[in-house]
């Protein structure tokens, strides 16, 4: 296992400029997950790290060993690919002992550490079948045992469970974030779903048009988000967002009402609220009463939408509640009022 | 029902009328050379389907002519040999060419512009560069030049298989450590087999019927294929188109056995990527 350290990592196609001279330091043993919508660079920034893409310009470095310039073969990582990428003319035993064999590890190793990755991983039943005769989650774990047997580097992990239907995800989710903090392997994982970021990674790296906006643990990214796009994209059901003009403390809405923050800011600003921070005591320092356009219940929760100022915002309240309200009354903290400045920075209290 | 059932039975006999039509127009062909091959002048002259006094005696003739049996020998041995030759190059070629990205955008419109081109334009140059290798009237000589000859072909037959494979299933063999040959043999060659058999099989056919360069670079007995063979029948002033039947017939064999034995990898082969 190693440390990972990205340093001014630039990629480009052709013109286009793919990743803007990035920088990243990855401890031993971390999971780190890579978020960021689509395009945004998460997967080329993998597969820059695992030599399939050449880079452009700055470095990798394992262990503070440059590597960028070196191909896959002599990374020494293993990989998960999002269509698992198995090798169909092989068995799940010959599949785990492939990366074995061109390293010419000995019979008898390779038959020891095929045996313990398929024990850990339960697909010892399937080590004759071909990856045809499997399910979507069994192939699934026969790629995490071929990227376990190697003991390499690093795991890189290219949204691994997207092909994999919402209950298996979930399932699946868990059992990999508990095998990584098994053998304490350092990993990369790539993915656009946030809620997987959230509840698996050490660290978050959000990215966006190529460049990261915000590094940091899931609870530091969704209580102290650095730009309005990271407080949007973190966050499930996700911020809602209002404009307002600052003076201090007060923030007008475009609807005249008016919003005391914790922050202090001036002119244009924009306010992000997050659904479930709305309170039903009516005591707090803003008091709200808003006008209901739709509701969704999902469950043990309802959402509710409704205009405020300028914006459709959501509300989100424990229960189901079927029958939809006209007016909601309403709380909200002075401390739960986010405000973004015009460079969608936001503004620190 | 009464009706859809009637109309099944009209759908039935308006396959079997179009079915029958073509098995008639595809092996009228065949069927007229087998007749004329136990046909006299005579009865080739009168231009009869079948012959009015059937003779077996072109066979003997026509193998005493001409050294039938040696000239299929050497197209079966140039065909396989060529093939074998298109296959080394061609395989490799299509995998660093769609895979690796190597002169991803010039080696295929090259490969086609070389094949739409007229062969002839090349029998000059071919003729003094084999002269030069010392590979002149020989089958190495003729299976090179057949095998170069086929290589455009076989790199668009193989182009639809390799671009089949996910890029991913070569990327996880280079993360597993393998490099580009060991990737290539280990994991390309072993799915994409059943396009390598029928490129090798259609290059074989195509090697096996060539004429111009097999008779303007093969003079001897030792090296002369079937389809040079074939035009030895014909004389100043008369053709012996019984003996030459019974000759086009026997040579006919080794190739639609190939193709009989072999038809389902050709028919995969030649429909490759039409339907996903």
């Amino acid at each position: 296992m190693v440390s990972i350290n990205i340093q001014n990592l630039e990629k480009h196609y052709g013109k286009v400029k793919a990743l803007h001279g990035l920088n990243l330091e990855i401890d031993d043993g971390e999971f780190i997950v890579l978020v960021g919508p689509s395009g945004c660079g998460k997967s080329t920034l993998l597969r820059c790290v695992a030599g399939l893409n050449p880079i452009s310009g700055g470095d990798i470095l394992f262990d503070g060993t440059p590597v960028g310039h070196l191909p896959p073969q002599e990374r020494d990582l293993s990989m998960v690919f999002q269509n698992y990428a198995l090798y169909p003319h092989l068995t799940v035993a010959q599949n785990l002992a492939f990366g074995l064999k061109v390293r010419k590890t000995s019979a008898e190793e390779i038959e020891k550490r095929v045996k313990w990755a398929a024990d850990i991983l339960a697909i010892t039943p399937y080590l004759d079948r071909r990856p045809r005769a499997l399910s979507g989650g069994q192939r699934q774990r026969v790629a995490m045992g071929r990227a376990m047997v190697k003991h390499s580097n690093a795991f890189l992990f290219d949204e691994p469970l997207s092909n994999l239907d919402a209950q298996l995800r979930v399932q699946m989710r868990k059992e990999i974030r508990a095998l990584q903090q098994r053998i304490g392997v350092t990993s990369i994982y790539v993915t656009h779903d946030q809620v997987e970021a959230m509840t698996m990674g050490d660290r978050i790296v959000v990215m966006k048009d190529g460049r990261i906006e915000q590094v940091g643990s899931p609870a530091e990214l969704y209580t102290a988000p650095r730009t309005r796009f990271v407080a949007g994209f973190i966050g499930s059901p996700q911020m809602s967002f209002v404009t307002a003009q600052a003076d201090g403390h007060q923030m007008t809405l475009s609807d005249g009402s008016v919003l005391t923050c914790a922050t202090a800011a001036q002119g244009p600003v924009t306010l992000g609220i997050r659904p479930e921070h709305f309170l039903d005591n009516s005591s707090e320092a803003n008091r709200l009463t808003l006008d209901v356009t739709n509701q969704q219940v999902v469950g043990t929760s309802t959402s509710y939408f409704a205009t405020l100022g300028d914006g459709e915002i959501e509300v989100i309240r424990q229960g189901s509640d079927t029958e939809r309200p006209a007016t909601l009354a309403l709380g909200i903290r002075p401390e739960h009022i986010m405000v973004f400045g015009k460079d969608d920075h936001r503004i620190a209290a | 029902m009464t009706a859809s059932v009637q109309d099944t039975r009209t759908d039935r006999l308006i396959r079997f009328g179009f079915l029958a039509a073509m098995l008639i127009f595809f092996a009228l062909p065949i069927v007229y050379l087998f007749s004329t091959s136990f046909k006299t002048p005579d009865d080739v002259l009168q231009g009869r389907l079948l012959p009015e006094a059937a003779t077996l005696k072109n066979y003997p003739n026509a193998f005493a002519h001409v050294p039938v049996l040696r000239m299929i020998w050497n197209s079966v041995a140039v065909a396989l040999l060529s093939g074998v030759i298109t296959l080394v190059i061609a395989v490799p070629a299509t995998y660093a060419t769609i895979k690796l990205g190597a002169f991803r955008r010039t080696v295929p419109n090259i490969t086609l512009a070389s094949y739409a081109a007229p062969p002839i334009i090349a029998l000059i140059p071919l003729f003094y560069l084999l002269q030069t290798a010392q590979l002149m009237d020989s089958i190495p000589g003729l299976a090179l030049v057949h095998g170069l000859m086929n290589l455009p072909v076989a790199f668009w037959l193989l182009k639809s298989f390799v671009s089949d494979i996910p890029a991913e299933i070569d990327e996880a063999a280079w993360i597993d450590g393998a490099g580009y040959w060991h990737t290539l043999f280990a994991v390309i060659l072993p799915l994409i087999f059943p396009g390598i058999l029928a490129t090798a099989l259609i290059c074989i056919i195509l090697s096996y019927n060539e004429f111009l360069f097999a008779s303007a670079l093969t003079f001897s007995e030792a090296s002369r294929t079937i389809t040079v063979g074939m035009s030895l029948f014909q004389g100043e002033r008369l053709v012996n188109f019984g003996q030459m039947a019974a000759a086009s017939f026997t040579g006919m064999v080794p190739i639609y056995l190939i193709a009989f034995l072999f038809q389902k990898h050709l028919v995969g082969g030649l429909t490759q990527g039409s339907i996903k």
